[in-house]
């Protein structure tokens, strides 16, 4: 009997190939151990610990000596690698072929894998993980608080338990007189005992003393490139404009991508204290999370003793009033991380995302297994008579077998070598494209891999090879002999992966053709302004304007200079303004005098502010969007909103006020001059390369202004968004076209293929009879026009319904699905289609019937 | 000078089973190698030095009766036979004789 937790695959691989005299004793002695690492080290680490064993045990003075191995061996060698390798070469296309569609689906169930380990292994770089709680707040009917009162940790930490607090903040770093926004984590040194760190020299990294920060890879780099760091100040400014030099005590390795904390720098939590001017025992100030280690408790006692801090805490946060603590396992609070209140921390894959991964990579799989079995019984077709006479010859069914399965393994061998060249690119291009890198390679142990590996080896080659081994080696030689023997092809099962594959293919085709137009249509609309040459930055204080705009004037690349207080595309504020009794919702824009000209807003009537405020004070400008929904010429009317009474100086046409996603269409817009005294900004137009520009205003900046960071973006930052969002949408609908159609194609060829060959006959009679080309391909065809015919609706209609919602909830504007949208990708499919089997169909078409019909 | 035919690891599998004596088993000479030697020693390997010492009749080995902690499974006990102790004071001579003729000032 096994032992319940003992992993059942690694058991079952080790009773398969181990020796009876030795079974008894080895496993004997691994389960003793087994329960022992338990104890010592845990479940996981005990499972993996018998695994790596198992492994290690696969040697072969352990193994079975059965004399089936060397004998086969000697013969294998010789003569079944011969045969195999003659019978590639006699069909190398089809191979090829099936090779490469294995390999791409053997990648692909790699990253299919990799989501799946990606969540079942989060937090588990932590080796003390099991002991390691974060606290929770439940509250009576809102979101849990994930976050929690500085004074938690310390009001443990006072009765022994060992709690550790954990903050981060967004600071600047100063390097060359210039600043660079970054955060920094701030932690008790007992946080880096239990969530350890290592250094790049191998060494756990601890927290000991307040001037000391700790960095990671990343960082270094950027701040010193390729000098070994240690040693060095790092110069921070806080954001009270407090400046402080840390040493650098060591640099870090990143974790991998699956653990939940993820920082540039870290230093001992009292700096927060110092610097944000906190109080320890402070309830009602919050950070990021407390956390605690009851390897030297217990959870009774911490759970104990959190009831008793309950009364303190609701004391100083009535807005905040919790009904209990929680503790969660660090292993089990990522999941749920994206639903608390106050959230700070990485958590794991939603779990549609991986299931939808996973069971995407099975499908395709699959469909590559199904091809390959199809495959194999076609070609196995022109070799009837070579297994007929090699049982004749005495070879018996088991040899046949063996042939075929070595054969066939010898194909899913060649898939993997194939498919970890695939990998090696396709892996990084996949990290690239996603947000977060999830095939982390470097971070996974080697025999997990090769478990993997062998596993998916033995699965694939179990399902494409087995079938048609035992049935191929089935034939007796006399029918074969005597050419009664039906191959049998219907596959229906085949069939209809390949409708469902096809329905794919359509919707992958028609998505990436919306996407590409859509992501055209984007970067060509018309956004009311000019966005190309102008840059934005951020004010600490309206004082900073008029010191800024002096130097920027003498820049001879920057041709206007505007104060403002709202920016066009990034904000302004909602209000309600009155024309004759009737209310109007707005958008209420303040801007600089000259702010409108400079943007490029285009004046259908009237005119732009005057340069002075005094003048301008008492002026609007509004949108024509505006003036059709009040429905009446309002040039130098009187307008009501905030009690005041303003004069519509001009009537612009509409701009867009956000970047255009999501809900943010076009609005009524009113447009105010803002006093100097309520600058935000100072937007400035410039002619040339305006990164060459931004770079040398961050410079003249940071004369001005050392103590502060530099935020200046340019006005294309609206596009960020959206951009980001097309170039997604098309690779991912680039990706899964390329593999649908190339997958989907290559089992249609097999389908049509193994037709021709079992009613090859027929269609000799057919044409002798008088059939003609085109009746014979169009008979060939029948699977064909069904397969198309069927996949085509739910494909299209799919198509249009997701492509049509997602762009209504992701962009404010969008192109509308037509028909160009469904026909043009339609006919792409089916000249696709045709390209790679019609050839083979013609072909059939116009044969001799005599080459058919011949026996011999 | 004398061929003992015995490798480094193979001594030292030969000395845990004399230390453990009554209960030298697979696991416990495993736990006991990997204790003194500080690293980690794999069941594998060990199955391979005890084979190969069980050839060389180093080594000999009893089962003892069914037990109810490893699944109902016997342990396989190891002892050493003469021959096998002979070789290991052989090779502890001609050490002992080696370190007598190293120089004290190479350890100053």
């Amino acid at each position: 009997m096994r032992h319940p937790d003992i992993p059942k695959w690694s058991y079952k691989l080790f009773k398969g190939f181990c020796h009876t005299d030795f079974f008894e004793e080895l496993q004997g002695d691994l389960e003793e151990n087994f329960l022992l690492n338990i104890e010592e080290k845990g479940k996981k680490a005990a499972r993996r610990i018998y695994r790596l064993e198992i492994l290690k045990l696969i040697r072969p003075s352990v193994m079975k000596k059965t004399k089936f191995v060397p004998q086969a061996l000697g013969r294998l060698v010789r003569n079944y690698m011969l045969t195999s390798v003659r019978s590639v070469k006699h069909n190398p296309g089809y191979i090829l072929s099936n090779i490469v569609g294995l390999a791409l689906a053997l990648s692909i169930s790699t990253i299919g894998y990799f989501y799946y380990r990606f969540n079942d292994t989060f937090n588990e770089h932590y080796t003390q993980a099991e002991y390691l709680y974060k606290i929770h707040g439940l509250r009576a009917s809102e979101a849990t608080l994930g976050s929690s009162s500085i004074a938690l940790g310390p009001a443990l930490q006072a009765t022994g338990i060992e709690a550790m607090r954990y903050h981060h903040e967004t600071i600047a770093v100063r390097q060359d007189n210039r600043l660079f926004q970054e955060s920094t984590v701030f932690a008790d040194p007992e946080y880096l005992l239990s969530f350890e760190l290592e250094s790049v020299s191998g060494n756990k990294i601890r927290i000991s003393s307040a001037d000391e920060i700790f960095i990671s890879q990343d960082m270094s780099t950027k701040l010193f490139g390729d000098v070994y760091p240690v040693g060095e100040l790092v110069e921070i400014v806080f954001p009270n404009e407090k400046e402080r030099s840390f040493v650098i005590k060591d640099v870090f390795k990143d974790p991998p991508q699956n653990v939940s904390f993820h920082f540039p720098m870290i230093t001992a939590f009292d700096n927060y204290l110092e610097f944000y001017e906190v109080e320890a025992n402070d309830w009602s100030a919050y950070i990021d999370g407390t956390f605690v280690n009851i390897e030297n408790s217990s959870l009774s006692q911490v759970e104990a003793q959190l009831d008793v801090l309950l009364e303190p805490h609701n004391r100083y946060n009535t807005d905040r009033i919790l009904e209990k603590f929680r503790l969660d396992n660090v292993l089990t609070w990522p999941a749920f991380e994206s639903t608390l209140a106050g959230r700070s921390f990485w958590n794991t894959l939603h779990p549609a995302s991986v299931v939808g991964t996973v069971f995407t990579a099975i499908a395709i799989l699959l469909l590559a297994c199904f091809n390959f079995i199809n495959t194999s019984i076609a070609l196995s077709g022109k070799r009837l008579k070579e297994i007929a006479v090699r049982k004749v010859m005495g070879g018996n069914r088991k040899s046949t077998i063996a042939q075929f399965m070595i054969e066939n393994s010898l194909m899913v061998f060649s898939a993997v070598i194939v498919s970890i060249v695939i990998s090696y690119f396709l892996i990084p291009a996949y990290n690239s494209l996603m947000t977060q890198e999830i095939v982390q390679l470097d971070e996974v142990p080697l025999e997990t891999l090769i478990y993997f590996g062998i596993v998916l080896i033995a699965f694939v080659t179990l399902l494409s090879g087995a079938y048609p081994s035992f049935y191929i080696s089935r034939f007796s030689s006399l029918q074969i002999f005597r050419d009664k023997l039906v191959l049998s092809g219907k596959n229906r099962l085949m069939v209809v992966l390949l409708t469902f594959q096809f329905s794919l293919c359509f919707y992958n085709f028609v998505s990436l053709y919306v996407n590409v137009d859509n992501s055209y249509y984007q970067e060509t609309l018309d956004r009311g302004y000019d966005l190309e040459q102008v840059i934005n930055v951020p004010l600490y204080g309206p004082e900073q304007m008029s010191e800024l705009e002096n130097r920027l004037n003498q820049h001879p690349d920057i041709l206007n200079v505007a104060g403002t207080t709202n920016t066009i595309g990034f904000n302004f504020e909602e209000k309600t303004t009155t024309h004759e009794g009737m209310d109007y919702e707005i958008a209420d824009l303040a801007v600089g005098t000259n702010y409108l000209q400079l943007m490029g807003a285009r004046l259908i009537k009237g005119s732009f502010f005057s340069n002075q405020y005094e003048a301008a004070s008492k002026h609007i400008i509004i949108n024509k969007m505006l003036e059709d929904q009040i429905g009446q010429d309002l040039l130098n009317k009187t307008l009501k909103y905030e009690d005041q009474a303003y004069t519509v100086v001009g009537v612009v046409e509409d701009f867009n006020l956000k970047p255009m996603m999501f809900d943010n269409r076009i609005k009524p817009t009113i447009i105010r001059a803002s006093p100097d005294s309520a600058y935000q900004y100072a937007a400035f137009e410039v002619q040339g390369d305006i990164n060459t520009v931004n770079s040398e205003v961050e410079l003249i900046w940071y004369e001005l202004f050392p103590q502060q960071l530099y935020k200046g973006f340019s006005q294309e930052r609206v596009m960020r968004g959206i951009r980001e969002t097309n170039t997604i949408m098309i690779y991912i609908n680039m990706f899964s076209a390329a593999i649908t159609i190339l997958i989907s194609a290559l089992g249609l060829y097999t389908l049509i293929a193994l037709k021709i060959q079992r009613r090859s006959k027929e269609f000799g009679i057919r044409k002798v009879l008088g059939a003609s080309k085109k009746v014979i391909v169009g008979l060939l065809g029948r699977d064909l026009y069904w397969i198309l015919g069927i996949a085509i609706i739910p494909g299209l209609a799919s198509a249009y319904f997701v492509n049509d919602t997602v762009f209504d909830i992701i962009y404010a504007y969008h192109i509308s699905i037509g028909l160009k949208h469904l026909v043009w990708p339609t006919i792409g499919l089916f000249a696709i289609v045709i390209g790679t089997i019609g050839y083979k169909m013609f072909q059939t078409g116009k044969l001799n019937p005599v080459e058919q019909l011949r026996m011999e | 000078m004398k061929e003992t035919g015995l490798g480094e690891f193979q001594e030292i599998v030969l000395l845990a089973i004399l230390i453990l004596d009554e209960n030298a088993y697979g696991a416990r000479i495993q736990n006991e190698m990997s204790h003194r030697l500080g690293r980690t020693i794999s069941r594998g390997a060990l199955h391979a030095a005890l084979t190969r010492l069980t050839e060389k009749n180093f080594i000999e080995s009893t089962f003892g009766g069914a037990t109810t902690e490893r699944g109902g499974r016997r342990k396989r006990f190891y002892s050493v036979t003469n021959l096998g102790k002979s070789a290991l004071t052989d090779a502890k001579t001609i050490r002992d004789e080696m370190w007598t003729l190293v120089p004290k000032v190479h350890f100053q």
